[in-house]
Parts: structure tokens; C-alpha cells; sequence
């Protein structure tokens, strides 16, 4: 192999340095390009395209509407985006914002309880259903789909019962989650933005956000390595089922009522922006940045129906729509023949981020390998690579159920 | 389809490869190959990861095309495609196990060959017999009734084998068949395979045992780097010459036996009267510093069971597992990870690796594990790989790549490099080698030898005979539970250890 051949073989991922040596990618990381930004390429495009037919659609004040209506089902994405990271999901949060909103009403009828001790006991009810489905869940071992399927109808026909079918209106009380802002920015936005900063600060530089992301991986092996693995799990639902209470809280001041069926779809919606955002129901993959993203997206797609006049019927339909068409371009290009697409494409990007560095660095940044045949794990080799990394994802990931230890050996 | 010839026509070549080439791209996998397998023999097919076995497989089976030269079935040409490599009687069982779970032995056994009526009937009855038929070929019994997913791996297996077993089978091509399999399984499979052979039929057998090789096979051929080192007639050779021949080095296996003052360290675990229902049956065994013991047995013996207990990932009903000088008892996995008992389990895939997630993340799971602090330092974290990367020599290229793009081999140092990184003074070992090819298994020999020096306690699960007598400085065999020798390293001759273990059987 010439010189050149081999410089050009070893930029492929297949590339092995010589044994001992570690290498920085200098290529962007692999969920920006493949995440991040078709997202905002997307949120871009809609936004140019609606505000070329109605140029207030990129107002300040409309932009404060998208982002703050948007916080409800952000925060519950945000805790949804947690479970699926640990490979479980909760299918109740949208009946608990209802359930919630509900008992919230209750409690400011007269005689009222101080705002602060509803605040507390809302955050209260949503982390015990949490821990009570996380308990089922980690002791147990019953498959948290079907559980909290089960409790979505639970809850949902809690809250209808409990606001006898009728929606309760509240006082101004909660006024604050509504109308005022911190700096100009709404507080409900503000509120999401805090708990997305939180869950991305916890994920990524605490020794419980990466538990998470093991767990989620591979629960066996996060356990046999030493994480313990079921409170890592139970803290994860009691997490998300406290964050039902702001997202519930928010919506409920907005609304200005305790609605009983204010939260149903909230789930769905909650679990397809965290699957656009790059979650998978596998588990061990996701973003908060990539939720957030998607919540965004999805506040313009709804906004931008309003502003084409475009029947608020249709709204299911185009979330639908968008998630059926990224997870289907996703799993395309998760296949073989476009892991170059991607990498060169993930290559360019970051030479043009990093164009000084990369004119002098670009040969060198990587330990060339030696003769060591930097063909061993490409496809050509004997282990079969592509059967085996996509037979790795199946075994492996339902991780849940396979379960711990013991058993027979 | 041809009409059934008579077969065992002695010495006619089933298959043949003729000076055949193959690239992917800039990589050259293949450069003119040879090689000729008759009728009613079987044939080895050996060399490292990467070496270019599977490829061969693949273009034998039509699943991919030779760029140049005549791959040659029965005298006619392959076409590059499964279906007609399949009516030429070549037949491929893979490494993997394609079995439909919910379906029956008998149905598995007729996968995508059902006979059926004119309407499209399935006759269950006819089902029945042609399975039956064909596990009989085999010299196999199983229930034809039993849904498939009850079945162990290696019963899976057999499922595939009579699936080849079609009128025109004329060759059989097994992708390292015992990859997966337990010792007994192995000798089953062998018994079949010489069966078939019997019968005139041609079987390729790769696989990275060269013990296997020279128990089952006529001729060998030794790939290395895609060319044909050469064909050898395995009872005119030794291993270590097929050794070299693969590596192009002479190899020494031996390891150094640590000198005979083991008995006078330190011991770091202990295993009193330990009994799991079913399985461990008042088992009592010491491991001290500086030692490889190796737990050997096969399937019922306990020896994984005895390594999960050891390891404080499976509580046993009865007993105590204690470490360390205090010898406090182990309460949990946590708490034994956390005390320096390292666990390296045999199914990598489904119980060690971070599935899709980087090599970095990876390398420091246990180090993330149970590390102390709330705060995780990314810095910290890469320079700590690092350092455990170049001690493991993992060939591997930025630390953000997938493990999935690591070898087996470099996979297995990952997960020893895990426990390194934390400092373990205690590794357990279940099935290290299994799935590795020859040089990464060499190289984690000597590894383990290395650690031993310094002064790790080691405990080994194995059923490789071979691995046993080569790293055991300590054997015990273990049979229904239950300890039934202690061998001495030089008393530990595999031959001698598989009659220990095999004896109760």
C-alpha cells in the first residue's frame, strides 16, 4: 500500500492505532451532525418558510409564545429523555399532569392552602407514583411499557373522578407561571430552561448521570461492574414523576383551570421529542440537548400551523409525520453503506470549525498504524463486524429483563 | 437439482479455490488463495482474526463475489449468489444461531423448506418424518415437539446442522461452530461432524482450538494476512508448528510458573462451605496472591455459579464468601467491586460491554462505578484510559470510537483493563478466552501471568483444557456441584483434566 493509500485508509474509522495508544477524534461528535443539526436545520427551515408568508412569526413576542408553551411538554420530555436513557420509559406522565393539575385546583379552593405547600405536595404525589412505578419496575420486574400503560388509564380516571369530569378554574395564585416574566424571559421558560440546564449538568459531568447512561446500556454489566443498578433506575422515576408537577403546575396557570384531561397525549409527545432528540427505546442513548431541540421543533411546527391557517386538526398528523420520517431516517442511516455519508460528512464539518488546526494537524492527529493489518475489523475481517454489532444491540438491549446475577449457571 | 449421486467417491474435491483474490475497497482480504476439500474429510481452517477464513466462507457460500480466480463446487463454478451456491449442496452454518424461537424443533428443522400440498398445505405429519429423518443423519435425538427457544445453544446448533441436511448436501461449511459451546457439547459436535464426514460429506471446520483441529480434521490450511501459508496433513505435524505457521514467529506457551512460596502468601478470598440450591453444593476453597487458580468442570459442575458467587453477583443459600486480610464477608457485587474484586464475565456481549457506547466509557465503567465523589472529571477519566490503554496495549483508535469497532480480543482487554484502572486485587476470569482469536489469547496469558507476579489473587473458569494446563498455577475440577480434585500445575496435562472432568459425567 502506498503512502497516500494508507493515509486515506487510515482516516476510516477501521483505522487501528498501534496497541497502547489513544487518539482524540477530531471528527464532531457523532449526535451533533446526526442530531443536532437536522433539528435545527428543520426548526430553521420552518421558521424562514412561515415567516416569508407572515413576517410576525419571528416576533419576539410569538417566539416567547412558542418557547413558553412549549415548557409544559418539555419538562416531562426532560424526564422522559432520563428514563429512556436508562432503557425504561413512563407511559402515566401525561394522566399525572392531569391528576396533578387537578388536586392543584382542589387545594386552592377555599379554605386555600399557601401556594408553597401545594407546590410541595404536587412535587410530593408525582415523585411517590414515580417511586411506586420504579419499585415495580426494579424489584419486581414487571416491564415498565405495560405498567405505566396501566397507569396512564389509572390516573387519567383518577383525575376525572376527583374534578368530577369538569374542569376546576383556579384563583391567580399561580399567576406567576402565566404572565410574568425574569428578564424578559416567561417564567415557564425559564423554569424548563433551568431543569434542562440540571438534567444536562447531571448527566454529563455527575458519577449518577453516567450510572444512568450505563444502566441503560447494559444493565448487566453497570451492575457487575459495581453501579447499583436498581436505585440508579428508582432515583430516574422518582426524578421524572417530580418533574410532572412543574410541567402540570405550568399548564394548569396557563389553562386557568384544573383540567382533568389536560394532560392526555402529553406522554406521547413527551417520548417522541426525546426519541427525535436521539433517545431510543433500546436505551443507553440520548441527549437533553437533543430533546430540547426537538421540544422546540415541535412548539414551531404547532405555531407555524396557526400562522398557514392550517386546521389545529392537522397537528397530530404533522408530529406524526415528523416522527415516523427521522426515526425511518435514522434507522437508514444507521445502515452500513451510509456510515461514509456520515463520516465524511461529520469530517467536513469539523475541519471547517477547526480549519487552523486541522491545515498543519490533520496527518498527524492520528497514531497511523503500523503494519498491523488495519484491516482486521473492517467488514473484510473474520469476526464478521456487521452481523456482530447489530446482534450486539439486540441481545443486549431489552436489558431490563434479562436481569441480574443469579439464575443458573 | 441434480438427482442424488453416489457419494464418498474417495479424494474427488467438493470444493476448490484457485487462485483467488478479493478486496474491499483499498484492503486486500484475499491474494491468491488455493486450497481443495474432498469428499468425506474434514478440513481445518485456521488463522488469526482477520486472516481471511470468513471470507472464504462467504465467497464458498455465494454470499460475496471473488474479485479474480475460480471458486469451484463439485467442478462447477460458484455464482455469486446464496440460492445457487445452496443447489450446488453447499450448506453454511454460521457462527450465530438463526432459529426461530416460538416454532418447534421439527418446523426449525424444515425452516423455509416446509413441504406442502398443492394448496399450500403444511403436513404436519410429513414435517415430523423428514425432520426426524434428518436428526437422524446426525446420529441426534431430540423432542420434535419442543419450541426451539427451550433449547441450549448447542441443541440450536444440531437444529442448523439437520437443517443442511437436504438430499443434495455435498458440503458443509461450520464458521468456529464451538465458539459458544460447553466441552461435552464439543465432543458431541465432533462425533456428528465425523458422522457426516463418514458419509462422504466435505466439512470445513474453522475454528480457533487447534486442539479441535487435530482431534477432527485430515488437512489443515493456514491463512495468514489473506495468503495460504500452506496445507498441512495434521498427523505429520505438531501444534506449535501450525502455531508458527499462523503467526510466522516460533511460539513458546508455556507460562512461567510462579515459583512454589504461593502456598505461603497471602490469602485474599475465601469460599466456606458455599451452597446455592441446585447448583453448589458446600464448596470451600482459599485464593491467595500471587495465584492462578483454574475452576474447571462442565455443564452442572457449578464453576460459573462458584465464579459469580466469588465474585459477589449471586448470593449463595448457605455459606460465606470473605476477603481481604480482615475477611470480611462480601455483601453485595457493589460491595466486592468496591473491596477490589474484579469480574470479568464470559458472555461480553450480553454481560460486559456498554452496548453503543464508546471505548472510553467502556474502559472506565468500574472506575465510574464506584469511584468516590459526585463530581466525574472527563479529564481525569481519559488520562486514567490512557494510562490503562497503553499497561493493556488495547489496539484501538480514539477513545470516542464505539466498542463495537474493537476486535474480540481488544474487547476482552477493555474489560480487563476496567479492573486494572481501579486497582482490583482479586480478577476473576469466566471463559476469558472464548470468542478471541490465538494471538490476543496469547497475549492475555501472559498478561495474566504478569499479574499473578505482581501479586493479584486470579481465579479462572474454564473448560479449555489446554488454557487450564498452560495458566493454572492451582486446578480444581468440579463435578455436580461439588470440588472432585485439586490438581497441581504440573499434574494439570489437558488430557488429564478432561478425564477428571468428563469422569462424572
Amino acid at each position: 500500500m502506498s503512502t497516500a493509500e494508507r493515509d486515506a485508509g487510515a482516516m476510516d474509522v477501521t483505522s487501528q492505532a498501534p496497541a497502547g495508544a489513544v487518539t482524540r477524534s477530531r471528527r464532531l461528535p457523532k449526535e451533533v451532525v446526526r442530531i443536532f443539526l437536522p433539528l435545527v436545520l428543520a426548526i430553521v427551515a420552518i421558521g424562514a418558510y412561515t415567516s416569508s408568508r407572515d413576517s410576525s412569526f419571528v416576533s419576539g413576542s410569538n417566539i416567547q409564545g412558542i418557547l413558553s408553551e412549549s415548557s409544559t411538554l418539555g419538562i416531562l420530555a426532560l424526564g422522559q429523555t432520563l428514563l429512556l436513557i436508562a432503557g425504561e420509559l413512563d407511559l402515566s406522565v401525561g394522566s399525572a399532569v392531569s391528576l396533578s393539575g387537578v388536586l392543584a385546583a382542589k387545594l386552592l379552593l377555599p379554605p386555600s392552602v399557601p401556594t408553597w405547600a401545594i407546590v410541595l405536595a404536587v412535587i410530593a404525589i408525582g415523585a411517590a407514583v414515580g417511586l411506586f412505578w420504579g419499585l415495580l419496575v426494579t424489584y419486581v420486574r414487571v416491564p415498565a411499557f405495560i405498567l405505566t400503560l396501566g397507569g396512564l388509564s389509572l390516573l387519567s380516571s383518577a383525575a376525572l373522578v376527583i374534578a368530577n369530569s369538569t374542569p376546576i378554574p383556579i384563583n391567580s395564585s399561580f399567576n406567576v407561571l402565566a404572565v410574568d416574566s425574569w428578564f424578559g424571559v416567561r417564567t415557564p421558560t425559564v423554569i424548563f430552561a433551568l431543569l434542562a440546564l440540571l438534567c444536562w449538568l447531571g448527566l454529563r459531568y455527575t458519577r449518577y448521570g453516567r450510572h444512568v447512561f450505563a444502566v441503560g446500556a447494559n444493565e448487566q454489566a453497570a451492575y457487575l461492574s459495581g453501579v447499583p443498578t436498581r436505585s440508579v433506575k428508582l432515583a430516574v422515576f422518582v426524578l421524572n414523576g417530580a418533574l410532572v408537577a412543574p410541567a402540570a403546575l405550568i399548564l394548569m396557570a396557563r389553562l386557568g383551570a384544573g383540567d382533568p384531561q389536560m394532560g392526555s397525549g402529553l406522554e406521547l409527545q413527551a417520548v417522541a421529542a426525546a426519541v427525535l432528540g436521539g433517545a431510543t427505546l433500546l436505551g443507553g442513548k440520548g441527549s437533553i440537548v437533543g430533546t430540547v431541540l426537538a421540544v422546540v421543533l415541535l412548539g414551531v411546527i404547532s405555531s407555524a400551523l396557526i400562522f398557514l391557517n392550517i386546521s389545529g386538526t392537522w397537528q397530530g398528523a404533522v408530529y406524526g409525520a415528523v416522527l415516523v420520517i427521522a426515526v425511518t431516517l435514522s434507522a437508514l442511516s444507521d445502515r452500513q453503506g451510509s456510515e461514509r455519508l456520515w463520516q465524511s460528512l461529520r469530517r467536513g464539518l469539523a475541519s471547517l470549525l477547526h480549519r487552523p488546526a486541522n491545515l498543519s494537524g490533520a496527518g498527524t492527529a492520528f497514531h497511523r498504524g503500523g503494519s498491523s493489518s488495519a484491516g482486521d475489523s473492517s467488514s473484510a475481517g473474520d469476526s464478521s463486524s456487521a452481523g456482530d454489532s447489530s446482534s450486539a444491540g439486540d441481545s443486549s438491549s431489552p436489558g431490563g429483563d434479562s436481569g441480574r446475577g443469579g439464575g443458573t449457571a | 437439482m441434480t438427482v442424488q449421486e453416489p457419494t464418498g467417491v474417495p479424494d474427488a474435491a467438493v470444493l476448490e479455490f484457485v487462485d483467488v483474490t478479493k478486496r474491499f475497497g483499498a484492503q486486500s482480504a484475499l491474494s491468491g488463495v488455493s486450497m481443495r476439500v474432498d469428499a468425506g474429510t474434514v478440513h481445518a481452517l485456521v488463522g488469526e482474526n482477520g486472516a481471511g477464513k470468513s471470507t472464504m466462507m462467504r465467497i464458498a457460500s455465494g454470499a460475496t463475489r471473488a474479485d479474480s480466480g475460480q471458486v469451484l463446487v463439485c467442478g462447477q463454478a460458484v455464482e455469486p449468489n446464496p440460492r445457487s451456491a445452496r443447489a450446488c449442496g453447499v450448506r453454511i452454518v454460521y457462527q450465530e444461531r438463526q432459529i426461530a424461537m416460538p416454532l418447534t424443533v421439527a418446523e426449525n428443522v424444515l425452516l423455509g423448506q416446509l413441504p406442502s400440498s398443492a394448496l399450500g398445505r403444511v403436513s404436519r405429519r410429513q414435517v415430523h418424518e423428514e425432520a426426524q429423518r434428518r436428526l437422524s443423519l446426525l446420529g441426534v435425538e431430540l423432542d420434535l415437539h419442543r419450541p426451539a427457544g427451550e433449547l441450549t445453544v448447542a441443541e440450536m446448533q444440531l437444529v442448523e446442522l439437520a437443517r443442511a441436511m437436504s438430499e443434495e448436501a455435498r458440503l458443509l461449511l461450520l464458521d468456529e461452530p464451538t465458539a459458544s459451546l460447553h466441552a461435552h457439547e464439543v465432543e458431541r459436535l465432533m462425533l456428528v461432524v465425523r458422522r457426516l464426514a463418514a458419509q462422504g460429506m466435505a466439512v470445513v471446520w474453522i475454528s480457533h482450538h487447534l486442539q479441535e483441529a487435530f482431534e477432527l480434521a485430515e488437512r489443515a490450511t493456514v491463512l495468514r494476512d489473506g495468503r495460504v501459508v500452506g496445507t498441512v496433513q495434521l498427523d505429520e505435524v505438531v501444534p506449535s508448528t501450525l502455531l508458527s505457521m499462523m503467526f510466522g514467529e516460533s511460539v513458546d506457551l508455556r507460562r512461567q510458573r510462579v515459583d512454589s512460596s504461593v502456598a505461603r502468601r497471602d490469602v485474599e478470598l475465601v469460599a466456606e462451605h458455599v451452597s446455592v440450591e441446585r447448583v453448589l453444593d458446600d464448596v470451600s476453597l482459599e485464593l491467595r496472591r500471587g495465584e492462578v487458580l483454574a475452576l474447571v468442570g462442565g455443564v452442572g459442575s457449578g464453576t460459573h455459579a462458584l465464579a459469580r458467587v466469588l465474585a459477589g453477583a449471586m448470593r449463595p443459600g448457605a455459606g460465606r464468601v470473605l476477603l481481604g486480610p480482615g475477611r470480611r464477608p462480601i455483601r453485595s457485587r457493589r460491595d466486592a467491586a468496591r473491596r477490589g474484586v474484579g469480574f470479568l464475565p464470559g458472555d461480553r456481549r450480553h454481560d460486559g460491554l456498554l452496548a453503543g457506547r464508546s471505548v472510553l466509557e467502556n474502559l472506565m465503567l468500574a472506575q465510574v462505578a464506584i469511584g468516590k465523589g459526585v463530581i466525574v472529571s472527563n479529564r481525569r477519566l481519559r488520562n486514567r484510559a490512557a494510562e490503562v490503554v497503553r499497561s493493556t496495549s488495547v489496539k484501538m483508535g480514539a477513545d470516542s470510537d464505539g466498542i463495537e469497532t474493537l476486535s474480540g480480543g481488544n474487547q476482552q482487554k477493555v474489560m480487563l483493563g476496567r479492573w486494572l484502572g481501579v486497582g482490583s486485587s482479586v480478577l476473576i476470569f469466566d471463559e476469558p478466552t472464548v470468542g478471541i482469536d490465538l494471538a490476543s489469547r496469547f497475549e492475555l496469558y501472559q498478561q495474566i501471568s504478569e499479574l499473578a507476579e505482581r501479586g493479584v489473587a486470579i481465579a479462572v473458569v474454564s473448560e479449555d483444557y489446554e488454557e487450564i494446563s498452560l495458566i493454572g498455577d492451582r486446578v480444581l475440577v468440579m463435578r455436580r456441584g461439588r470440588i472432585a480434585a485439586e490438581l497441581g500445575a504440573d499434574e494439570a496435562e489437558p488430557a488429564h483434566v478432561r478425564e477428571l472432568t468428563l469422569a462424572g459425567a
